[in-house]
């Protein structure tokens, strides 16, 4: 059974330690950043089958594997939707489903650096390429609000299906129509959120000067291997190795 | 009759047992109070009643939950929401529609009965929201909204109705209806249990009894009197209510302010 509140799955960070967790940030946003390009390069099956399968190292590395297998499952419908789309508009079978693998790799790039990373990391990558604090610190926010919102939409998927309600049965309509009593509390409760965070930061000063700093990060020889891997990855697919 | 045998959980991803070989039953018409210390087990319970838990939280799950004889783990969570009915701690992860009404009859009609107007209309008097029936729900007060989300299981008609910690962010005058909404309840025959750490908002609701939750596992389980046990709630990290303690002190055996005062005033 589809469950689409999954997708949120995959964007929960994990507290484990991973050889990609201790990376340093600027490492794991040259990655995110490489496997959102390279999708868009190619578009045929073969390129897009090979980014996924380019992307599963780093999935090791980052243990974030079932997550991402339980979002892909949440997505499947989208994913599903881009294809038919897809072909319904172009009439070409394989390039509406490289389409759909293309949504994968790139959901799956994002998963990657959203489960295995503190957000805050995220925050001083912007920092670090001179990004006005505000904007970081929106981004971040929003970041940091991701697994928040996921413990919400589970609370109100429970609450609703204390009510009888089903989810995920039937046919498309009637289960886009499902969503409604997921869709309503859920934007209610974050424009709350979003108005009572906002009271929050004016009472602790936010913006009121110039802000301090006190991380460092290092640079470490398994940045190096990563970053090799990625050139490499780059390679593969610019130059269509092993596939022309 | 709700059977708990021998149930042991662990959510996944956690590495502690939420409940540990968690044994107990509860039959109606009664008020059954669940307490104990936040992380104690309380709100997993109840999530065992109506099948969240094994069916919608994923972990470990061993033992097993017979409502009315019927094992949670065969039937589905809406089947199941027919016998047991659940009122989240906060009401607003509930409320999509645009009027009160709306939000009342969704239940019984998902589950598919014909008299939802009937039942609709029960359940508002019965909680006393008669008169806001055209009201959007998200312009209802704090505590009309704790009635609206127990209207919403009332008119599913559930034989047994679970609320958990049903007294946060209410006002005293809101506890107060809450309190007679429940006896109300039980005195139609429903079976209460209500989740919750305030013990002076338990000692005034006087339930039948009384079961102490500490570390996933019963650790008292008894009647009013156990409000009045230091030693005990203590032992569970638990703090007297104080109009025990005080009745303690004056020699008054009461467990709510009421009793204190109808014994002191006579």
């Amino acid at each position: 059974m589809i469950d689409p509140t999954r997708i949120f799955k995959a964007f929960q960070i994990s507290k484990e330690r991973t050889p990609y967790s201790s990376l340093h940030p600027m490492t794991k946003f040259l990655i995110f950043l490489s496997f959102l390009v390279i999708p868009l390069l190619r578009d045929d099956i073969i390129s897009q089958l090979s980014i996924f399968l380019l992307q599963v190292p780093i999935m090791i590395c980052s243990k974030t594997g079932k997550r991402i297998g339980d979002s892909l499952k949440g997505s499947s419908l989208f994913l599903i939707m881009i294809i038919v789309l897809n072909y319904i508009f172009i009439r070409d079978l394989l390039y509406s489903i490289a389409m759909g693998l293309r949504l994968t790799n790139l959901l799956v790039a994002s998963a990657i650096l959203m489960a295995a990373t503190n957000p805050m990391e995220i925050g001083d990558i912007l920092s670090m390429i001179r990004v006005p604090y505000y904007i970081t610190f929106s981004f971040v926010i929003a970041l940091r609000f991701v697994p928040v919102l996921a413990r919400d939409v589970e609370n109100i998927v429970a609450a609703q299906r204390s009510r009888g309600m089903k989810i995920a049965t039937g046919g498309l309509l009637k289960r886009a129509r499902s969503l409604i009593p997921l869709l309503i509390p859920m934007i209610i409760i974050s424009i709350r959120r979003s108005q009572q965070l906002s009271e929050a930061l004016e009472v602790r000063a936010f913006g009121s000067g110039k802000r301090s700093f006190y991380y460092s990060y290092r640079w470490s020889y398994s940045d190096i291997i990563f970053i090799l891997y990625t050139i490499i990855c780059w390679i593969v697919i610019v130059r269509g190795y092993p596939f022309p | 009759m709700i059977e708990i045998e021998r149930v042991s959980f662990k959510y996944s991803g956690s590495n502690e047992y939420a409940l540990k070989d968690l044994s107990l039953s509860i039959s109606r018409p009664s008020i059954t109070a669940i307490v104990g210390r936040n992380g104690a087990g309380k709100s997993t319970l109840l999530r065992l009643l109506n099948g969240l838990i094994p069916h919608f939280y994923e972990g470990e799950f061993r033992g097993r939950v017979l409502v009315d004889g019927v094992d949670t783990r065969e039937v589905d969570i809406s089947d199941l929401s027919r016998k047991v009915g659940l009122v989240f701690q906060n009401p607003e992860h509930m409320f999509f529609s645009e009027t009160v009404w709306d939000e009342v009859i969704f239940g019984p009609k998902a589950l598919g009965r014909n008299d939802f107007e009937e039942l609709g209309e029960k359940a508002l008097r019965l909680t006393g929201l008669t008169d806001m029936k055209d009201y959007p729900p998200w312009s209802l007060s704090g505590g009309e909204m704790k009635r609206l989300s127990i209207a919403c299981i009332l008119s599913m008609e559930t034989d047994y109705i679970a609320l958990d910690e049903p007294t946060v962010g209410q006002d005293a005058v809101s506890r107060r209806e809450l309190i007679e909404i429940l006896r109300n309840l039980r005195n139609m025959g429903k079976g209460i249990i209500v989740v919750s750490h305030d013990l002076e908002w338990i000692s005034d609701l006087r339930p039948d009894r009384i079961i102490v939750i500490r570390d996933g596992y019963v650790f008292a389980d008894g009647g009013c009197d156990l409000l009045a046990d230091v030693t005990i709630l203590a032992r569970a990290g638990l703090i007297p209510p104080m109009s025990a303690i005080i009745g303690r002190a004056i020699g008054v055996r009461g467990f709510g302010i009421d009793d204190i005062l109808k014994e002191v005033l006579g």
